[in-house]
Order: structure tokens, then C-alpha cells, then sequence
């Protein structure tokens, strides 16, 4: 129980600083607790929301929310949401797993291209024209 | 008209992507928001309230599933709550550079792991 806590404050501090947490989280909860991939899934969901609470209240107190659009895309994302649960609910553990890993692999390719990569890339292209 | 289709697929999609992998809403959120001229900030904060009830319905459904065991949650859940207090904390004083690259190697070795 003790290391479900200690995951939580690792994943709490990376979250908190706005990199991201959950999608590691998810792989460390199966990968070294042993939680099946629907799981880790259901209780990554849970440990996202006292930690976006704290940091939601505070962008609320500064007005950094755009209310119309946030209301407008929670409707239709709870129907996705609802959507998505219902695809993987309905798929067994080994595929959701690869999917959810092939997910993983673009998602950091797709950040090292636009926070290394890519400005890397310009940069050259600058200073040889 | 046309900007309202758009913005409800992205809505859509990103919730579909919570609730189908348990987190990774927020990236099409952002995405969405910064396409439609949002400034950065104001496009996290945004995604983070959108994110938040699409979380909390997601864990709900999973929880109605059967997938969460109670126990484990609760600690996961206070160890992340005390850790988002000091992620907020820290933010001001590391280097987030290198410590987002970090990240997304974990992510991608995490990724290759899964697969085999």
C-alpha cells in the first residue's frame, strides 16, 4: 500500500507540473504492481482528480479558463469518454495493452519532435541558409 | 457553425481517448484549444477543466465496471494529491526542460516494454 502512495506522489509531482502523469503512471502500475491493464486504467482515472483539483481551483482564481469552450467540450467529451469505456470494456487485456503501448511510443515521439527535434531541425536550416 | 463541428470532435475524441486509455484526453484538448488560437496558457487550463469531468465520469464508469480496487486507489490517490502539491511547488524551481525529456523517454521505454 505504502508503494501505491509513493507511485501516487511521483505521479503527483510530474502532474503537478504539467507534463503529464497519468500516461506513465499507467505503465508503472502494470508493469511493476501487477495491476491489469483495465485497472491501472480505472485507478489512473481516480488519481488524476484530487491533483487537477488543486491546480484547477487555482486557474479559476486567476481567470484562465475559457468557460464557454470548456463547458461546451466537456459535453461531448463525457460522450466520448462514455464511448471510450465502452470500447475497452468490451476488448480483452493483451490488445488494450499493445494499443495503449503503441499510444505510449507516438505520443513521446510526437513530444520529442516538437520539444527537441523540430526547433533542432529549424535551427540548422537558419544558420546554413 | 463550422467552428462549433470542430470543436465537438475534438471534444469527442479526447474524451474518447480518456476513457479508452485511462489518460492522454488532455493532449487532444490543447491541441484543439491552440489550433483555434488560444493563447498556451489559458489552453491548459481550459483542457484541465474540461479533462476533470471527463475524468471523473470515465472513473466512475470503471468503477461500475468492476476494474477498481479500493484500496490500492485511496493511496494512490493521497500519495498523488500530496504530489501535485509539490510538482506546483518545484515548477518554479527546476529546470523543466530536462526533466520533460526524461519524461518522454520513460514514456517511450515504457511503450517498448509493453509491447514485448
Amino acid at each position: 500500500m505504502i508503494l501505491f502512495a509513493l507511485l501516487g506522489v511521483l505521479f503527483g509531482v510530474v502532474g503537478g507540473m504539467g507534463l503529464g502523469g497519468g500516461i506513465v503512471l499507467i505503465p508503472a502500475l502494470t508493469l511493476f504492481m501487477g495491476m491489469t491493464q483495465h485497472e491501472a486504467q480505472g485507478m489512473t482515472l481516480f488519481a488524476y482528480l484530487p491533483m487537477a483539483a488543486a491546480a484547477l481551483v487555482s486557474h479559476f482564481k486567476q481567470k484562465n479558463v475559457n468557460l464557454k469552450p470548456a463547458l461546451f467540450l466537456t459535453l461531448f467529451g463525457c460522450v466520448g469518454g462514455a464511448g471510450g469505456y465502452w470500447l475497452a470494456s468490451g476488448i480483452e487485456e493483451a490488445p488494450l495493452r499493445t494499443v495503449f503501448a503503441v499510444f505510449l511510443i507516438v505520443i513521446a515521439l510526437l513530444r520529442l519532435w516538437r520539444g527537441e527535434i523540430g526547433p533542432w531541425l529549424k535551427k540548422r536550416r537558419d544558420t546554413t541558409r | 457553425m463550422k467552428k462549433g463541428v470542430k470543436s465537438a470532435a475534438v471534444g469527442v475524441v479526447s474524451g474518447f481517448v480518456a476513457g479508452l486509455f485511462g489518460s492522454g484526453g488532455g493532449v487532444a484538448v490543447v491541441e484543439g484549444l491552440e489550433r483555434t488560437g488560444t493563447e498556451e496558457k489559458r489552453a491548459h487550463a481550459t483542457s484541465l477543466a474540461v479533462i476533470f469531468p471527463i475524468s471523473a465520469v470515465s472513473a466512475a464508469l470503471y468503477t461500475a465496471g468492476g476494474y477498481v480496487p479500493l484500496d490500492s486507489t485511496l493511496w494512490l490517490c493521497g500519495g498523488a494529491a500530496l504530489g501535485g502539491i509539490i510538482g506546483a511547488y518545484c515548477l518554479k524551481r527546476v529546470g523543466v526542460r530536462l526533466l520533460n525529456n526524461i519524461f518522454t523517454l520513460l514514456m517511450l521505454a515504457a511503450g517498448i516494454r509493453m509491447l514485448f
